[in-house]
Parts: C-alpha cells; structure tokens; sequence
C-alpha cells in the first residue's frame, strides 16, 4: 500500500502537473521544430518533472516549472546540434542584445508606408504565422512563444529563461519587430498588400 | 499626473498591452493613446499583430493522444499510478 507521502505526491502532481499536458507539447513543438522532437522532449519533461517533484513548491506556477525543465532538455539536445548553433550566432552578430533605444518604434518601419495599421495580419492563416516564429532566432524565438503565445508574465519568461527582466524586454521588443516584418513580407508575396498603397 | 509624449508611450506600448506596468502607468500611456492621432496607427498595428499571435496560439495542436498515453505509461513505470 502506498504512503500517505507517496500519495499526496501522486495526486499533487495529477492535479498540478499533468493538466499542462497541452501546453508543454506546444511549447516543445515551437522549440523543437517537428513533432516527432517534440514528443521526445514531453517524455523527457515529464519524467524529470516527476522524478524531481519533491523539489516543486505546491502551488506555485507549474506551468513555469515545466516550460524551464522542458528547455533545459531542449538545450542540451541541441548542443549537439551545430547548424542551429551557427543560426544563434548569426542572429547575435545582426541583433545584439542591448537596451532598446528610446527613439525606437515597436512597429518596424517598412510597415508605415503600404498598411500603418496592420490590417493585413487579419489575411494570414495561423500555420503562416506559427511558420514565421519558427523561423525566428532561438533567444528571440523563446521569449516570443513564452510571451505571446503562452501568456507567461516578462516575471515568468525571465525565470523560465534564467535570463534579467531588461533581458527579456529586448528579446521581445526585437523578436515581435523581426516577426512583424517576415509576416509584412509573407502578406506581401501572397498578394494581400499592394506596393502602390498609399 | 505629468502628460507623456509620443516616443514615451510608443516604448512603453507593449507592456501596455501586456499589462506590465503599474496602475499609474498604464493610466498615463491610456490617457496618451485614447487622444493621441500620430500614435493610433502604431497602436492599432501592434494591437492587430498581438491578436493574431494570440489566433495563432489558440490553432496549435494539442497533445496527441497517443502521445498522451505514452506519457501516461511511462510514468506508470516510474510509480505514478494515473
């Protein structure tokens, strides 16, 4: 028969880890790249998470906890990996990482002149849009998925990212104007703006 | 409450969005972007291009069942009886 200890840690990690099924898998698959990597990496995560379940406080954010053992295991998967080390590297060179200046637009500029208002993101189906965060660079990438399509506070990316708050602001401020303009030239190549809008 | 200009409010404009900044502040970039006419393509853009995010949030997959059972089993084995 069970302990009293074994089972409250049964059903505290029932209640508390497992509904996040979902969201580990999509934040894995945004990491990852494909499907097969990212259910590797589900396993993985929640087998350390069980494994290492003792050192989870109760009732604080699961989810958090999951999306930085669900990284850590991404990390040292791609350490393996040399071509997407060279992509960080070549993202590094042409965004550095510094303060965002204070006479920098959230909105990249190539926008202003054929739709300022971004109407055109309405044309463009999810896939286009869950392709062009794929294609961002890993840091950006990141704090972009944890952000926008997680909902995770700049608190919580930061600690899932182990990285300062000011940190994370740039990842995000850089990360959303570089996707915004590979959407701008998505909505651009399937026709859905036109260069002589004025 | 000192009134802040354009360039403040448009760097400020996605911790507004993402509710990040104080109460006092939030107030203070609102008060800015409700009035403001220079702003309000930048603010509409950005608010247009976070609602699509958030579209595209909601239209990934979710866990594949069988990946769901793998799991299951997996931590069957390792004393987690679900």
């Amino acid at each position: 028969m069970p302990t009293a200890n074994a089972t409250d840690r049964r059903l505290s990690f029932e209640a508390e880890a497992l509904p996040h099924l979902d969201a580990v898998y999509r934040f894995a698959l945004r990491l990852a790249g494909s499907p097969p990597e990212a259910e590797d990496l589900v396993q993985e995560t929640f087998l350390r998470a069980w494994r290492a379940w003792d050192q989870y406080t109760p009732g604080t954010r699961a989810k958090s906890w999951l999306f930085t053992i669900c990284r850590n295991a991404y990390l040292r998967e791609r350490e393996r990996d040399t071509r997407r080390d060279e992509l960080v590297a070549e993202a590094a060179r042409s965004e550095p990482e510094s303060e965002v200046s204070g006479s920098e637009l959230p909105v990249f500029a190539g926008q202003a002149h054929y739709d300022p208002e971004g109407e055109f993101y309405r044309s463009l189906v999810d896939a286009r849009i869950l392709e062009a965060i794929d294609a961002l660079p890993t840091d950006f990438r990141e704090a972009v998925v944890l952000s926008d399509l997680q909902g995770l506070s700049y608190q919580e990316v930061a600690e899932v990212l182990d990285v300062p708050l000011g940190t994370v602001k740039s990842r995000l401020f850089r990360g959303r104007k570089l996707l915004q303009k590979r959407l701008h030239d998505v909505a651009r190549e399937s026709g859905f703006i036109r260069e002589d809008r004025t | 409450m000192t009134p802040i200009g354009c360039q403040e409010a448009l760097q400020r404009l996605y911790e507004y969005l993402d509710g990040e900044l104080t109460p006092d502040t939030t107030e203070e970039v609102r008060r800015h972007i409700d009035l403001c006419a220079g702003c309000y393509p930048e603010v509409r853009s950005a608010t247009e291009f976070r609602d699509a995010l958030h579209r595209a949030a909601l239209g990934q997959p979710l866990c594949p069942d069988a990946l769901r059972r793998k799991v299951a089993e997996m931590l069957r084995e390792e004393g987690l009886s679900a």
